[in-house]
């Protein structure tokens, strides 16, 4: 095991939010059962432990402040391959990329995976049907546990959900060091109750009192209903139940698919085609992205220093991004995805479709264009003014309410004076509204901003959190949806995994 | 004006790796149309666009090849044409030439595009060599085109840069794309690309004597392949953070 | 016609006696069944080697008329070394090529060509190829090398259809067999080695720039030189022709300081030459930064750019895709990237996990002091 006292300026110490913590040691685990007498030597003296995968993390979670920064690092094999009745799965370690697990999969480079169960390996070879792992986060170089941690989405959440439905079981790690293997199906809450027995391990404890949203995407605080399987409450709860050091994926079928990028006339128009389109059982979308007047005015400004980038057309527009199946329905598929575009007041021919890998890789640039020049335009800035951040949202609305919450952001963020885009996941009615910052001013404009905007949401029955998790930056948003009774809910799960309060510390609760 | 487009479909070569003992891992990896093809390809529907050309896209390969020449039609090419036959494969640049040349002296034409290279293993030799059996003129190398009454094309030879007044018929390679980027299809060129038309033609509708194509019609063979055995170097791995300390590094090994 | 014994130049169409006896019949109608094998006049090779007697190796001498290109030297004592039968250089050159005479020979040349026209003053691939073939033809040699420059690899597929030979392009190593030549060259971004042997002489190769070493030159080293004529064919109208400054050649700088993807800011490129000329370093890039016209052409380094062997190569930024390893032949590499899991990281001897434009930006605060 690798131990050292991290320099103030370790990359160890920070991460995507760009928050930057402090430890008084940083560990890297070679495997098991160092990690486990690390967490059973801190536990012993009530250390704090803070578990780190590739720290691509948005709201902190992997942030340290005080005591040891675990690096699981050196857990980042694939161990095999298993086929039960839901189809194949994918045994892994935590600090596995999702870029690596796609491609694994995809291309069936699984030499050295070993069978979970009986021939699994020569039957996903021999198998003329492609799979892959349907989970595309954005960031698709972050690590795999600490995805299921934080019940990571993405574009296809639209049609395959979140990581929560692909997560067949988990080898967790307390905090005392003992490893127990959760597997979905096997262990259910009684009412609001919990009382089991996993190998020498018992839990007793009651879940959160609060509803939690299950009907809009929803990364806000820990997940639980009444008979809820236990599983599904350690996905999401960023790492305050235990450290995955193990898990199984569910792997879905692959078929190919064409992509299509269409440019409406204006954001209104652009929304009522995602309307029509969002159930539409002809077109069957796979996702929609949506990219409104703004944004493409953004990557029209990139393209000038970079003339890679595909040219939106010369006209405002707003974009709209979706996936469809490249079957023998294409046809009418796209029949009817031209009467709705028609419909709603746009011309097919403004569009663009591929499905060669190339062109796909183009289009998935463009589209990637919009978030890559705030950070880079963010970046720029924080040499002036260190203490800037990026400031987007991360909040959904059930679909009746979603093109009130859209008015609702020009409102009130026109009425602050700050500049803004809107793009995302709108399939999912969870749009990221990025507001571009010029200077502190505007930093304090936009939190101000961000926490009206918040609360609407919440208001209109969504979720503040929709993707990104809580963390350490967004602890307030518990407060104002569960109020201290969840907060006391949630601790009392954690007490009850690890009684003495040392796993990531900070993280949803205090 | 009429251009013939060259193109190849390949494996993405980031996709394409070697495994642990030495075995090329093919299987799987998505096809596309070859970079530099595609380059030509723009650089002719350029002439389409500012010319009113006519653009055919020309490929010589296995039949799954054809989904790579559609979407060379819903680019904007005019039609396409696949030269498959099992009796070609195996055949070097030269036997592809004389392939390739036994149809293209069938068709009427101003200009042969083609990529400089392809990705798979590519020589850039089949352009020259095409020329040469086909009797036809020759510019490689091309960076731009300058189309007036003639279209002038400006030649990069290592420090040398030449500006040609191009003759037809003739064989072209492009070094990098229109300066003007050619947009992708859109819904409807990709519905009304169905429509276009879309030829297979085998050894025989070719009129490809036995002897110059495919593996008979090679004059070099590979006598074995070998993997490259990396010296396995551990790479160490520097925490950069602290951008001055590696610089410092940077400049120790400069030194060093 | 009966018994044609095609030992020579077989070029007509009507063979018609069912067997050629020398190695390569490609062309007229060996009625052997009902096929007809014609190839027409233009697929056919215009000249056929006696194979029997195919002997030396020929050189393509590379020139501008004031001084060879450098990439020939390494070639011409490669083919000293390989050759037990005599070496043979071919030069397109004005009156002053005469003044290399002596340079030639002392690198091993036996027999120099010397082509000229008057009229002829730029590289005319067609004019050169045609005149090159009639010599091989003459000369009959068991193999022909091109340095692997833009024009070589112009030059050496014209010379080769005409000859229907065999040619095996940008070689890394090439060992002799007595006559027959054994040509390696690297595939797949430089992961694999494929060795290549032709069927029929003469066997042509192309080598990359930089892989054989200059020769020590034998003075006073005798030879023997033709003069001769040859024809303007198809000749390119060349409306004007420019110089383009390359800069330092990254070809053969010792230290490369080389720039990707991941540099954000184009100003950064700026600071990239400053650090460079302070260093003694050239600064050299991937396709990506080419396309985004941040950088020129000339500073590619990849498979679709140059061959580059510096004894450092500091990348900045570079993922490390297959095309650009290919062109990377590197005694250390030290990367600088924010990804862990780029490939360049996997060749590199140390992998800084940070951000290019930053540590970039430092070195150059660094050097200024």
């Amino acid at each position: 095991m690798i131990e050292f006292v991290p320099d103030v300026n370790s990359p160890y110490l920070i991460d995507e939010c760009k928050i930057r913590g402090n430890a008084d040691l940083v560990a890297i685990p070679e495997n098991e059962s160092e990690l486990s007498s690390l967490l059973k030597d801190a536990d012993s003296k009530g250390t704090s432990v803070t578990i780190s995968g590739l720290r691509t993390g948005l709201c902190g979670g992997s942030v340290p402040f005080g005591g040891i920064l675990v690096s699981m690092e050196r857990f980042s094999s694939m161990i095999g391959l298993g086929k039960d009745s839901k189809g194949y799965f994918l045994r892994t370690e935590p600090c596995v990329t999702i870029d690596k697990i796609v491609r694994t999969t995809q291309l069936k480079r699984i030499d050295g995976l070993i069978d979970i169960t009986p021939n699994a390996c020569s039957d996903f070879l021999s198998d003329k049907r492609k799979y892959f792992y349907p989970v595309d986060p954005t960031e698709m170089n972050g690590s795999i546990g600490g995805n299921i941690s934080a019940n990571a989405s993405g574009a296809r959440t639209f049609r395959y959900g979140p990581t929560r439905n692909w997560v067949r079981s988990i080898r967790l790690m307390l905090a005392n060091g003992t490893v127990i293997r959760i597997t979905r199906g096997e262990h259910f809450a009684k009412g609001r109750h919990f009382n089991i027995t996993i190998d020498d391990t018992h839990l007793e404890f009651d879940i959160p009192d609060y509803e939690f949203n299950r009907s809009v995407k929803n990364a806000a605080g820990l997940y639980c209903h009444e008979d809820m399987d236990l599983i599904d409450l350690v996905i999401g709860s960023e790492g305050i139940l235990g450290t995955i050091i193990e898990a199984d994926l569910y792997l879905t079928e692959w078929h190919p698919l064409i992509s299509n990028i269409i440019f409406m006339p204006d954001d209104a128009s652009a929304l009522s085609l995602i309307d029509s389109l969002r159930y539409d059982n002809i077109v069957e979308p796979e996702f929609i992205e949506y990219f409104d007047t703004g944004s493409i005015d953004l990557i029209r400004r990139t393209c000038i220093t970079d003339p890679t980038i595909l040219r939106p057309p010369k006209k405002r527009c707003t974009a709209v991004f979706m996936d469809m199946s490249l079957d023998n329905d294409v046809d009418n598929r796209f029949q009817r995805l031209f009467e709705l575009v028609r419909a709603n007041g746009g011309d097919p021919s403004d569009s663009w479709t591929g499905y060669d890998q190339n062109d796909r890789k183009r289009m998935f640039a463009f589209r990637h264009c919009v978030p890559k020049s705030i950070f880079d335009y963010v970046a720029s800035l924080k040499d002036g003014i260190p203490k800037i951040n990026k400031m987007g949202t991360d909040m959904s609305v059930p679909e009746k309410h979603n093109r009130e919450m859209m008015s609702y952001y020009d409102m009130v963020l026109k009425e602050a004076g700050l500049e803004y885009v809107i793009f995302g996941h709108m399939g999912n009615c969870h749009p990221h509204v990025e507001i571009i910052l010029k200077d502190m001013d505007d930093l304090d404009k936009a939190r101000s901003a961000y926490a009206i905007l918040a609360e609407h949401a919440f208001e209109l029955g969504g979720s503040p959190s929709a993707e990104h998790g809580i963390g350490k930056l967004k602890r307030d948003y518990i407060g104002m949806m569960y109020g201290t009774d969840g907060i006391e809910g949630i601790r009392g799960v954690k007490k009850a995994f690890d009684p003495n309060l040392i796993m990531n510390r900070g993280n949803m609760i205090d | 004006m009429r251009v013939i487009v060259l193109v190849k479909q390949v494996p993405d070569p980031n996709l394409v790796t070697i495994s642990e003992n030495g075995h090329l891992q093919r299987e799987n990896v998505p096809s596309m149309t070859d970079p530099f093809g595609m380059m030509a390809l723009q650089h002719a529907l350029r002439l389409k666009r500012e010319l009113g050309a006519h653009v055919t896209a020309v490929s010589m390969g296995p039949m799954h090849a054809e989904e790579m020449l559609r979407r060379c039609l819903e680019y904007g090419a005019d039609e396409a044409v696949l030269l498959s036959d099992k009796a070609f494969a195996g055949a070097d640049t030269l036997a592809t030439a004389r392939t390739l040349g036994c149809y293209l002296r069938s068709r009427k034409f101003d200009y042969i595009f083609c990529g400089m290279q392809a990705t798979d293993g590519d020589t850039a030799q089949l352009p020259p060599e095409l020329s040469a059996v086909m009797g036809l003129q020759i510019y490689s190398y091309v960076s731009k085109m300058e189309l007036s009454n003639t279209i002038r094309m400006t030649q990069i030879y290592e420090d040398k840069s030449y500006v040609v007044e191009t003759c037809t018929p003739a064989v072209v390679t492009f070094l990098r794309p229109p300066e003007e980027q050619i947009p992708l299809p859109s819904m409807t060129d990709f519905i009304e690309a169905r429509k276009k038309e879309l030829t297979v033609l085998n050894a025989w509708m070719v009129g490809v004597p036995p002897g110059s194509m495919g593996l008979k019609g090679s004059r070099t063979r590979v006598d074995r392949i070998t993997t490259v055995v990396k010296d396995r170097k551990a790479t160490e791995f520097i925490d950069g953070s602290d951008s001055k300390n590696a610089a410092s590094i940077i400049m120790s090994e400069v030194k060093g | 016609m009966s018994g044609c014994n095609c030992s020579g130049s077989c070029s007509s169409g009507s063979c018609s006696s069912g067997s050629c006896s020398s190695g390569s019949c490609s062309g007229g109608s060996c009625s052997s069944g009902n096929y007809d094998n014609t190839l027409p006049p233009g697929m056919l090779a215009a000249y056929n080697l006696d194979q029997a007697t195919a002997d030396g190796i020929l050189v393509y001498i590379e020139t501008d008329g004031k001084s060879l290109h450098p990439a020939v030297k390494g070639i011409l004592g490669k083919a000293r070394e390989l050759s037990s039968g005599r070496v043979f250089g071919i030069m397109f050159a004005g009156v002053g090529g005469k003044l290399l005479y002596d340079e030639i020979f002392s690198y091993g040349v036996d027999t120099l060509y010397h082509m000229r026209n008057s009229s002829i003053k730029e590289f005319q691939p067609i004019s050169y190829a045609e005149a090159m073939a009639d010599v091989s033809h003459r000369v009959g040699p068991a193999s022909i090398l091109f340095a692997a420059t833009p024009e070589g690899r112009e030059l050496a597929p014209l010379v080769a259809a005409r000859l229907g030979a065999g040619l095996t392009a940008d070689c890394t190593q090439l060992e002799a067999d007595g006559r027959t030549l054994i040509m390696t060259r690297p595939a797949l971004g430089g992961n694999i080695l494929a060795t290549i042997r032709c069927d029929t002489f003469p066997q042509m190769a192309t080598v990359r720039p930089g892989t054989f070493p200059d020769p020590i030159p034998e003075e006073c080293r005798k030879g023997t030189s033709f003069s001769r004529p040859y024809k303007a064919i198809s000749e390119k109208t060349i409306v004007s022709k420019d110089i383009v400054d390359l800069g330092e050649d990254i070809g053969n700088a010792r230290v490369l300081i080389s720039l990707g993807n991941g540099i954000r800011n184009r100003s950064t490129v700026d600071l990239a030459h400053d650090v460079a000329r302070k260093l003694g370093a050239s600064v050299s890039c991937t396709m990506a930064l080419v396309d985004k016209g941040w950088m020129p052409y000339s500073a590619q380094v990849g498979q679709s750019g140059r061959t580059v062997s510096p004894d450092l190569y500091v990348a900045f930024g570079i993922s490390g895709s297959v095309q650009h390893m290919a062109g990377l032949r590197a005694k250390r590499v030290v990367s600088v990237n924010k990804d862990r899991s780029a490939p360049l990281n996997s060749i590199a001897d140390k992998a800084i996990i940070g951000d290019a434009d930053s540590i970039l930006r430092d070195l150059a605060k660094s050097l200024e002091e």
